[in-house]
């Protein structure tokens, strides 16, 4: 088990697109799957943000009060993952482990399909709403070297940091 | 010894283009950096706020002075306080409200809204308020982020709101703030 340090804005990498993996990398699999469990309220995380430029990230939403009653994945370990966004598009706010001093109003799309490898090296296909489709939307951004504050809806849409519920 | 102090501006004037561009342009070309800022239009009125740190020996005076040729340009208002260091509360047992208020516009609407924060403690800390309405209906819209000692004064904060707007005839909601840690 390795808990990896978070890197936070404004370090370079998390302004990059990341590469393509092309496989499954099991170690920094595990390294993301145990630093997003080992962080209290994390429910995803992104290789870019523990300093590793590659196509991967992690997303478990099953335990979040958002998800009360409803369906989740589970957990979800992907490499290189192809989104494609549907549905409407709302706006919620988003803190991130690599941006710790402030929330953003942030609009995502309520649907989502996402292609890429599983654990297994087999190309998967997973389908997710709401508070799952957008937390997959903002681990992709950090993929592509985005965050929470590059998207934020507007001059009125950042905020102090200051309690996770 | 300390390499800086801060003051706070306080800048208005009727708005034109500009006027950033010129008090930024003087402030830059001083070495002195923009921290906190924030900046509105109210109708038709420019009106800005910014912290300031500056050279530890320079007065808000100074800081005025440096502007001369922007505030005689645009006819600006400008005012300068120097400030404490830093002002660190403790904020632990504070939780961040939005409250959502909008009705028929009437004189004392803010007063009756900012007064039941304050009995339960709190502090208004973002207020955005916009009178509007068309066909002579005037209508008063406005948002407040507050922060709200937890436990019993926050709930008895969200039944105060539910009497006002009762009272007061006017829709109020409010909602703890919370964001989705990703």
């Amino acid at each position: 088990m390795a808990l990896r340090n978070v890197i936070t804005v404004p370090h370079p990498l998390l302004g990059r697109v990341a590469d393509d993996v092309g496989s499954v990398l099991r170690e920094l699999a595990d390294d993301l799957v145990d630093t997003m469990y080992g962080s209290p309220a994390c429910v995803g995380l992104a290789a870019p943000q523990i300093a590793v430029s590659q196509r991967a990230f992690v997303v478990d939403v099953s335990k979040h009060r958002a998800m009360a009653g409803k369906f989740s994945n589970g957990l979800i370990v992907l490499f290189d993952p192809v989104i494609t966004c549907t549905g409407n598009r709302e706006v919620a706010r988003e803190g991130c482990m690599s941006v710790p001093d402030f929330t953003c109003d942030v609009e995502r799309y309520t649907n989502i399909s996402l292609t890429g490898i599983g654990l297994d090296g087999e190309k998967c296909h997973i389908e997710a709403e709401g508070f799952e489709a957008r937390a997959i939307q903002h681990e992709v951004d950090h993929l592509d070297g985005l965050l929470i504050l590059d998207r934020v809806t507007g001059p009125h849409g950042v905020f102090q940091r200051k309690v996770y519920k | 010894m300390k390499s800086h102090s801060r003051v706070l501006l306080s800048i208005a004037g009727l708005d034109q283009p500009g006027i950033v561009t010129s008090v930024t342009d003087a402030l830059a070309k001083e070495g002195w950096n923009l921290e906190d800022a924030t900046m509105s239009i109210l109708r038709g009125y420019f009106s800005i706020m910014v912290m300031v740190a500056v050279g530890s020996d320079v007065t808000p005076q100074q800081v005025i002075s440096a502007l001369d040729h922007a505030r005689q340009k645009y006819a600006l208002q400008v005012e300068a306080t120097s400030c404490l260091d830093s002002i660190e509360k403790d904020t632990t047992e504070l939780l961040p409200w939005s409250i959502f208020v909008h009705g028929s516009d009437r004189p004392g609407i803010v007063h009756a809204v900012a007064a039941e924060i304050f009995k339960v403690g709190g502090n208004i800390v973002d207020l955005v308020a916009r009178p509007g309405g068309r066909r002579g209906d005037s209508v008063y819209i406005m948002t407040i982020r507050a922060m709200i000692p937890s436990g019993k004064p926050s709930d008895m904060f969200h039944d105060n709101l539910s009497r006002l707007a009762v009272q007061e005839g006017i829709d109020c909601s409010a909602r703890l703030d919370s964001a989705f840690i990703l």
